[in-house]
């Protein structure tokens, strides 16, 4: 009988030290922030969103939060503002000739009674120098791609991206190299088809965006209530024809 | 007496059956075997040589004789006379299980009667045979089965003891270390259970000499041939999974004896478009007996993985390309004096090499771990000692290379470490029914690379004590303790698993510099015995606490401009502590034997102020093996398993990504990305399988044909592996990723 009670005993208490805690998904919401200057662009676009609970459903268009004031401030202290699109939480500084190569700038953006401050520095310029937009290249036989020094590329870094003519998701991946030449058409699984159009991009990236591109790291503001990227991009492009 | 047969013949009216009666494994005449004319009267007994004869009437057309002798199965035995009146006929006989069952808990009641620690788990060949199979008997998949044992998912073979990752398992095989013996990225192991002898796992009161993992070690003994064997012996096999051969023979002349154990996939020789893939592993095993006092053992493995996915529209492409290979060769000598000494002499070489590559350029690494061993130990039995003092000097190279996105290149070369180890232990009994045990290991390890900043040289103790106090002859109490240190650590991004599936690349970086070896205690109290002759339980608790771990850093950027420091922010320093209770209930002898194992375990990983399971944790393990013959000589093993399900990390809520880096003016590429909660703070639903066996012999003259059908997950339980959410819906849908579903197998194997 002591022995089937130390027994019963030893059960309830293999029960009692089982039990845990299940922690509660605890969810707090934050503002996804994007802001990518980019030199030569027609437009320099910031969206400001949100996170949501996964069970929540989003309604269609619904692309973000309205309201927001956003502003770059450049090292000669001139202001420049972004607006609201159409688009709810999509921003336009219609301006864009402002961005500047190697210049830093002081992004600030307010949103509901919060305020974001991040410095960015855009990298110098970048020229792919050969091949030639335009030309052709065959497979069998491929050209080595060169191009300039870049200051202010993260660690050095340049990503090298194929795109199909004008489809944005066409890339499978970036290459990515410390060198300024890289043998990008050696690499026969980024032109799965022959006789076509290639965007080929060579980009410089400061360390927000590099982070962020390269490692998924969307959490590149030092805020508790905002992750997000807000960062600089240099990017020359060619169009090549390519051939088997 | 063939003269006097002739005699009788010649008398006419009779037939006669003559023949020989042998052992099916050692090949030598049994003697005193009863065999009787079924339906008949008639019957003989063989004499010393195995010899019989038995005279019939003439009017016979055909006989049945009954063969039957104690501790060996009856064999029955239909002869047709087809006009003749003189018939021979052979007839080998196999042992009963029963009387295998009886020698190998005899030699299990000797260990526990000498050791003074709790018996090692360990595994019989014919447990991994009969034993449901995922495919095929596999010596991993059976381990988890033995209390202490828990493991990620069904997809791997790896296995976490006691709450130790799985890097943390020494696997030695013939005392030579091998790394990852998987195919496959884990599914099934790399060891043929036709090559194997037996298995030992150490969970506590692990030895000194082994002091280079902190969770357990696995020893796994390559098989030889039975001396008494006459001619060539072997198994043929075949499976859905892999066709095998196994050769063996005495070689008298040489008083040696080998056995080789092939097995290779055949599905990409038959569908060579649908299946890119194959492995391969062959043992070799020879021993000889040099002169009366001295044996060598000299054993050989390799195993490989091969797989090479392209493009279908283009072969140029490359998609994935896979080549895993395990080499190891091993020189073993023993010279032993008059069952008072043996000096132990062993050397080994073991190799790990492995090349990835993915999409031709996007990621392509190749790696090579060499490692090589050279020991020798005595082991003096006098009065009621039994000393065992040792050298160990064990170095390994690594070589790695990384290439990812095609211009990023790292070179991790010209690393090697070195472990020179003495250890010294004594197994005594001070008093009547109690027994010491105590060991110490002193390891000068060293590490050194001329691309980083590792150096070091230094000297690490490790101490084993063990006690158990027989309350009778067949129960005991058990206790010990010790610290353990491993030099090595996997560089795996996140944890030291990905979903419970290994990796076919591993890093193993040898720790130095600012990084000290990993280290932790063990502190375990056991009760072990038998209730009665068929009956054996073990009861034993554990407390172990990780005073230094290290998991790769989730901010080692790999774009790091100085290899130094690279290294330094390679590892991050962590701890952690498991404890629990293994418990084991066994029946060992008759025709229905199996065991229930339970597995109680709590382990968390500690990482600055967080603390969480890691993902092999699952509190409550029950597996129940039963295994019977039944009439028609059919076995069936039946394996039932509940656990706890894993630790996971849920998401908790998602955010639009949008790619930055593209040269158009139109709108960024948006991807839903999840944030995650806290790591392992829930627990996917509870594990549940089922699995069935069965086999059946048939026999054809001396040989043996084994038929084995098995269902794994015959209830077709959709356990989870994991969840994920589908995005084509609005709010994403939570769905789940589940482990192995019903798989039938059918294996022949054919013994001769």
């Amino acid at each position: 009988m002591k022995h089937n009670l130390i027994f019963v005993l030893f059960l309830f208490y293999l029960l009692f030290v089982s039990c845990e805690s299940v922690t509660e998904t605890s969810f707090e919401h934050e503002y996804v922030i994007d802001l990518v200057l980019r030199p030569r662009m027609k437009f320099q676009k910031a969206y400001v969103d949100s996170t949501y609970r996964l069970e929540v459903t989003i309604p269609e268009g619904f692309k973000g939060i309205s309201d927001a004031e956003i502003f770059a401030i450049d090292e000669e202290q001139d202001t420049f503002e972004f607006s609201e699109s159409d688009t709810i939480g999509l921003y336009y500084s219609a301006d864009s000739l402002w961005v500047k190569y190697c210049k830093q700038y002081i992004i600030q953006l307010n949103v509901e009674g919060y305020q974001v401050e991040e410095e960015v520095t855009v990298p110098d310029s970048l020229f792919i120098y050969s091949p030639s937009d335009g030309d052709t290249i065959s497979l069998d036989d491929p050209e080595i791609v060169y191009w300039n020094n870049c200051e202010g590329s993260f660690n050095n870094m340049y990503a090298v991206r194929v795109f199909f003519e004008g489809e944005l998701d066409s890339f499978y991946t970036s290459l990515l190299t410390q060198d300024t030449s890289l043998d990008v058409f050696s690499a026969k699984y980024l032109f799965p088809k022959a006789d076509t159009f290639y965007t080929v991009a060579v980009m410089a990236m400061d360390e927000n965006c590099f982070k962020s591109d390269i490692y998924f790291d969307y959490d590149q503001l030092d805020e508790d209530f905002a992750m997000g990227v807000i960062g600089a991009i240099v990017l020359d492009t060619i169009e090549i024809w390519v051939t088997e | 007496m063939f003269l006097f047969f002739h005699l009788i013949l010649i008398a006419g009216g009779y037939k006669i059956i003559t023949g020989t009666v042998f052992d099916a494994i050692s090949r030598e005449p049994l003697p005193m075997v009863n065999i009787v004319v079924k339906g008949t009267e008639m019957g003989t007994v063989t004499d010393n040589d195995g010899y019989y004869s038995i005279i019939l009437p003439d009017t016979l057309k055909k006989a049945k004789l009954v063969c039957s002798m104690m501790g060996y199965k009856k064999v029955e035995r239909e002869i047709f006379f087809f006009g003749k009146d003189y018939v021979e006929e052979n007839i080998t006989m196999s042992i009963t299980t029963l009387k295998l069952q009886g020698i190998l808990v005899s030699a299990k009641r000797k260990k526990f009667r000498e050791s003074a620690t709790i018996t090692p788990a360990s595994l019989s060949t014919e447990d991994m045979l009969i034993l449901p199979s995922f495919q095929e008997g596999d010596l991993m998949r059976t381990l988890e089965a033995l209390p202490g044992i828990t493991k990620a998912s069904d997809y791997s073979t790896d296995i976490a003891i006691r709450g130790g990752s799985p890097d943390q398992n020494l696997v030695l095989l013939d005392d030579i270390p091998l790394l990852k013996p998987f195919h496959l990225s884990g599914v099934f192991s790399t060891f043929n259970v036709n090559a194997i002898k037996n298995i030992e796992l150490y969970k506590s009161g692990i030895p000194a000499e082994y002091d280079v993992s902190l969770s357990s070690v696995l020893d796994i003994k390559t098989k030889g041939v039975d001396r008494d064997i006459k001619g060539l012996t072997g198994v043929l096999s075949l499976g859905l999974l892999s066709a095998g051969a196994t050769i063996g023979s005495p070689v008298p002349f040489l008083n040696t004896n080998f056995l080789f154990t092939f097995r290779r996939t055949y599905l990409d020789k038959i569908i060579p478009d649908v299946m890119p893939y194959y492995f391969y592993d062959g043992y070799l095993h020879v021993e000889s007996d040099i002169t009366e006092n001295w044996t060598a053992v000299l054993s050989g493995f390799k195993s490989k993985d091969f797989l090479d996915i392209r493009d279908e529209d283009n072969e140029e492409i490359q998609i994935i390309e896979l080549d895993w290979d395990n080499n190891v060769v091993g020189l073993n000598l023993f010279h032993s004096g008059d069952n008072e000494s043996l000096l132990h002499f062993s050397s080994g070489f073991s190799k790990h090499e492995f090349h990835f590559g993915f999409m031709d350029t996007i990621f392509v690494t190749k790696g090579v771990i060499d490692i090589s061993t050279l020991g020798v130990d005595y082991t003096h039995v006098f009065r009621e000692h039994k000393l065992k003092f040792g050298l160990t000097d064990e170095y390994r190279p690594f070589k790695y290379d990384i290439s990812s996105n095609m211009g990023i290149n790292y070179e991790y070369k010209d690393i090697w470490s070195n472990k020179a180890m003495c250890f010294l232990g004594d197994e005594f009994s001070p008093v009547r029914n109690l027994l010491f045990s105590g060991g110490v290991a002193l390891t000068h390890y060293y590490s050194e690379s001329t691309e980083f900043d590792q150096n070091k040289g230094s000297f690490f103790r490790s101490y084993r004590l063990s006690a158990k106090y027989f309350l009778n002859e067949i129960k005991a109490l058990t206790i010990s303790l010790g610290n353990y240190h491993q030099y090595e650590v996997p560089l795996i991004p996140g944890e030291s698993e990905i979903g419970g599936l290994s990796l076919p690349f591993y890093y193993l970086i040898p720790l130095g510099g600012e990084y000290s070896p990993e280290e932790a205690h063990h502190f375990n109290l056991g009760y072990e015995g038998w209730l009665n002759e068929s009956f054996y339980f073990s009861l034993e608790g554990y407390y172990r606490i990780y005073n230094r771990l290290y998991k790769m850093s989730e901010d080692t950027e790999i774009d790091n401009e100085n290899a130094d420091d690279y290294y330094r922010t390679m590892f991050d320093e962590r701890g952690g502590d498991a404890y629990g209770i293994d418990f084991l209930f066994k029946k060992e002898i008759g025709k229905l034997r199996g065991w229930l194992s339970y597995t109680f375990l709590k382990s968390k990983v500690k990482s600055g102020d967080e603390y969480y399971p890691p993902i092999w944790d699952r509190t409550h393990n029950l597996y129940l093996i039963l295994f019977s013959t039944i009439p028609k000589e059919w076995e069936i093993g039946v394996q039932f398993v509940f656990s706890t399900g894993n630790p996971f990390t849920t998401s908790q809520g998602r955010y639009r990504y949008r790619r930055a880096g593209t040269p158009y003016d139109n709108d960024n590429a948006i991807w839903w990305m999840e944030l995650k909660g806290e790591k392992n703070a829930f627990r996917l639903p509870y594990y549940l399988r089922l699995d069935i066996s069965a086999t059946k012999p048939f026999y054809f003259g001396n040989n043996e044909l084994d038929l084995k059908l098995s269902l794994y997950n015959v209830l077709n339980r959709k356990n989870v592996w994991f969840y994920y959410y589908d995005y084509d819906e609005e709010p994403p849908v939570k769905e789940t990723f589940n482990m192995l579903p019903i798989v039938p197998s059918v294996e022949f194997v054919y013994r001769f």
